[in-house]
């Protein structure tokens, strides 16, 4: 029946209500009696050497709980990917707020004194503030680190050789070449990271951080602190937004050390110019990108050198050099690919992900190169895609199993719904264009957290019938608790409104990977599916033996349970069921289900296929650019999406919508701005996110390719929705003007720039 | 410390207050309304947007002294006693408006006041009226929806 409808139905989140009517405990409203207010010390250096600290008159001072610095605890190292961090700075700060010492106070007001009142002696060194620079240094006579023990200021290198580039180029009918910039920008959720922390006498510390993966969380404190895991508990309410934003640790251990230290509740609020100067950013990227293309429209070969500006710390950007570095080649087929790239250590603001992982910087260099090939060449540009679109079936250049791919239905959805072919004719200044851009992205990718690629999931039916699901996969406002739910439901065998998802408690919720490689629907979502139809296999044989049925003739739809041979005449409830379980058997019936990323890459080579499905899209953007104003406006947006089977559609348009205002930020405004390593836009005035008004009507359609590996054929949606937006936005405006950007975002004074360029030739 | 009285949600409270707390702290610290939320405390992001006297306000940006003897909304107040939700509240939900939702309830009270004084609105001054309301998740397109259903239903 069609109300019973569960997957791809518009269900409301599982939170609205909490949240509309403003009941929802996020992170920064978990207030506990007595908290105290905890502070950092941040460097007003963007590299020195720290002779000395004296925290001395800070602690003497009323009111002031406790005052630490790197020496009252071991520093361990550690980091994401690359340990070269710690939680407080050991003889040495290299950014603008790196953090030096914390104090615990009874109020902002003496938080603040006590911070004034710590002496620091700092040695100022050089600054590298641009990774060529930082390159340059290591090799010079007097070499500048940021690190000691990384002689070359590089965090990591990534190298990938397939097929025979050099042939692949000897074979090209045409090479494209160009170098592409993007800046570090700011994911820019709407809740400060946050973290409280109570450290109580039965030895045990918990956390109430802002993360998107409290299981990892768990870990990553617990071996940095010394402390066995099951001491530390982590409970994680819903989060105000993270897009990538929210990996890094350092907010709760800071606080972790202040609770360990003063014995009291605490907590750190990040301000807005905290987040901004330091949390971690998106990374900034410089990707040369050089194609060759045959006369039939194949890609002969293709090379790309990366640099990526890392920042002094590598939370995740390990990942995003190797995300920037290849991903983008996965979309198209093509056997010659050779890539090299380097992460780079600066004294800038450490950096982490973003929505994409740096596919949506290869994005933006890629898909515009494909829309130069294809103006050169005097190709359609969504022809030329088509025809070398990766399919189902297809193993990519990199070794990505296919299992399903709706690519060309996506390109075929935004030529017609966009009338692709025709453009508006210039009015005055003003000009017309359309651009398109594709994107494929992970939908599970390996992380290989000690090798823990998986997630786990208990659902509990209580003796009334109402289905529990614990899950450690956080829902940081993408919906995950709601795609979820309806995926316990659904496998269940029960309504969508009788199910409830609980909050992160490590105590209780098993383990989970996060919100990270749009993992969620995927890997979260099949282990939540099995441990479902476990819970439905044990109602079934349950109410089996109530009935004295055999349970493989029975089934459950809805909360019914009925002869497979007669599904209108409900027998039995599940909470009748549930109930008499209950009574039976003094527990509630429980199960539990665990799914783990199969496949593997392989290190040396990074070959193979790191995720269980891939998702594909292709949008297309309409713009209008005034050619006196330089001002670029965003008309229409049509962008289609392969998902695999639609969990809940309007929870997936809404994806689809906030990536694509993201995309337009990225594209046209957003840019973290520095002087002398300082940044000098940390805030939402002179950093500009975009609004209501800036945004275009923008058309979505999914294909539903059922994916093989997916839950119920599902695929995720959140990283994917962002990645080619600032391509498409790129590839309208070169459309409009004939101009080819290179560098984001396009502002005013750029297209000017380009113009008044343009004209003197 | 001054004494001030504000109309909070249709009760009269009294709190002793400095002369520099905002009426956003007064709200948050003191009257434990932990619906309206707080970002970047200058104006710009539009979370802790209440009603003052009829006017959609940052919060972060009136001095509580400000509000003395004024009449506060906040996110709180759009429930009935009982708890059930405006059309409003339920038409966020229902449109899919709501994602992280920390902006959701500045965001209610933008549109409240814009429905207050202009019952049936078009885009154009719903895009207005909300544009001091930073939104990251939702690209805007389904809180707009939403108030346009209110606004069509009401």
């Amino acid at each position: 029946m069609d109300d019973e409808k569960i997957l791809g139905a518009r269900k409301p989140r599982v939170d609205g209500a909490a949240k509309v009517s403003g009941k929802f405990t996020f992170p920064t409203d978990t207030v506990l009696p007595g908290m105290l207010v905890g502070k950092i010390l941040r460097s007003p250096h963007p590299h020195a050497t720290v002779r000395d600290i004296d925290p001395s008159a800070a602690r003497a001072m009323e009111g002031v709980f406790a005052v630490v610095t790197a020496e009252d605890f071991p520093m361990r190292v550690y980091g994401q990917d690359i340990p070269d961090e710690t939680i407080l700075a050991t003889h040495k700060v290299r950014y603008i707020g790196d953090e030096v010492a914390a104090v615990a106070a009874i109020d902002e007001e003496t938080a603040d004194r006590a911070l004034e009142a710590i002496k620091v002696d700092y040695e100022v060194l050089p600054a590298l503030l641009d990774p060529i620079d930082a390159l340059r240094a290591a090799k010079s006579e007097q070499p500048v680190l940021v690190h000691q023990n990384r002689p070359d200021n590089i965090a990591q290198e990534y190298h990938i050789d397939r097929g025979n580039v050099v042939v692949g180029f000897q074979e090209a009918d045409y090479i494209s070449e160009a170098t592409y910039k993007t800046p570090r920008v700011h994911q820019a959720y709407m809740e400060a990271n946050v973290a409280v922390a109570h450290a109580t006498p039965d030895g045990r510390l918990t956390i109430w951080p802002s993360t998107q993966w409290p299981s990892r969380s768990r870990e990553d404190i617990a071996e940095v602190l010394g402390m066995d895991v099951s001491r530390i508990r982590i409970i994680q309410a819903g989060v105000g937004g993270g897009f990538g934003g929210k990996f890094c640790p350092k907010v709760a251990m800071v606080t972790a050390l202040l609770a360990l230290k003063c014995g009291r509740p605490i907590r750190i609020l990040n301000t807005l110019s905290d987040d901004f100067e330091a949390a971690r950013p998106f990374v900034a990227t410089e990707i040369r990108a050089k194609t060759g293309v045959r006369k039939d429209g194949t890609i002969s070969a293709r090379q790309l050198w990366t640099i990526v500006d890392n920042g002094p710390y590598s939370a995740s950007g390990a990942g995003c050099l190797s995300v920037a570095s290849s991903r983008g080649n996965n979309l198209y087929r093509m056997q010659n690919v050779k890539s090299d790239g380097l992460l780079v250590y600066t004294n800038l603001v450490p950096t982490g992900a973003y929505r994409g992982y740096g596919n949506q910087a290869l994005a933006f260099a890629l898909e515009s190169e494909m829309d130069s090939i294809a103006k050169a060449m005097g190709w359609d540009p969504a022809e030329f895609r088509k025809k070398i679109a990766t399919r189902t079936g297809d193993v990519t250049v990199d070794g990505w199993k296919i299992g399903s791919s709706g690519l060309v239905e996506c390109i075929d959805w935004v030529v017609e719904a966009s009338d692709f072919h025709n453009r508006r004719p210039t009015h005055g200044p003003i000009r017309y264009g359309k651009g398109m851009a594709c994107g494929t992205h992970v939908s599970g990718n390996i992380v290989s957290y000690k090798h823990w690629d998986g997630s786990g999931a208990i659902i509990k039916v209580d003796r009334d019938g109402r289905v529990h699901l614990f899950t450690s996969e956080p829902d940081i406002g993408q919906g995950a608790f709601t795609a979820l739910a309806q995926i316990a439901a659904e496998g269940v065998g029960v309504r969508y409104e009788d199910v409830d998802v609980h909050d992160n408690d490590t105590d209780i919720t098993p383990f989970g990977v996060g919100a990270t490689g749009s993992h969620i629907t995927t890997v979260g979502g099949n282990a939540v599916k099995i441990a479902a139809e476990k819970a439905r296999h044990e109602i079934l044989a349950w109410a089996g033996r109530m009935l004295k049925l055999a349970p493989e003739n029975l089934d459950v739809h809805g909360g019914r349970i009925y002869m497979k041979a007669q599904p209108t005449a409900a027998l039995l409830s599940v909470p009748e069921v549930a109930s008499d379980y209950f009574v039976n058997n003094y527990i509630p019936l429980f199960a539990n289900g665990s799914y783990r990323t199969p496949g593997a890459v392989d290190k040396a080579t990074k070959y193979g296929s790191p995720s269980p499905a891939y998702s594909f899209a292709s949008h297309v953007a309409e713009v209008s650019v005034d050619m006196e104003t330089g001002k670029v406006r965003v008309l229409n947006y049509w962008a289609a999406h392969d998902v695999g089977r639609v969990v809940n559609e309007m929870a997936v348009e809404g994806q689809v919508e906030g990536g694509v205002a993201q995309g337009i930020g990225f594209a046209l405004t957003e840019e973290m701005l520095f002087a002398n390593g300082k940044v000098t836009n940390s805030d939402f005035l002179d950093y500009k996110c975009a609004v209501s008004t800036d945004m275009p009507r923008i058309h979505t359609h999914f294909v539903e390719p059922i994916d093989p590996l997916g839950p119920y054929g599902a695929k995720g949606i959140g990283e994917l929705a962002f990645v080619p937006v600032a391509a498409a936005i790129a590839n309208a405006v070169a459309d409009a003007t004939g101009i080819r950007f290179t560098q984001l975002p396009i502002t005013p004074f750029r297209l000017l720039e380009a113009v008044r360029k343009s004209r003197t030739r | 410390m001054l004494s001030i009285t504000l109309n909070v949600n249709g009760i009269s409270r009294k709190v002793d207050v400095e002369a520099t707390t905002t009426l956003l702290d007064v709200l948050r610290d003191r009257l434990g309304l932990l619906g309206t939320k707080k970002r970047c405390e200058a104006g710009d992001c539009g979370a802790c947007t209440v009603i003052l006297d009829g006017r959609a306000v940052a919060s972060c940006l009136i001095l509580a002294v400000e509000a003395d003897g004024r009449k506060v909304l906040t996110v709180e107040s759009l429930s009935n006693a009982s708890g059930e939700l405006s059309p409003l509240q339920k038409a966020f939900i229902d449109k899919g408006a709501v994602q992280c939702g920390f902006c959701t309830p500045g965001m209610l009270m933008s549109a409240k006041a814009l429905l207050d004084r202009n019952p049936h609105p078009t885009e154009d001054e719903i895009r207005e009226a909300i544009a001091g309301n930073l939104c990251r998740c939702t690209g805007y397109a389904k809180i707009v929806e939403a108030i346009m259903e209110v606004s069509r239903r009401g």
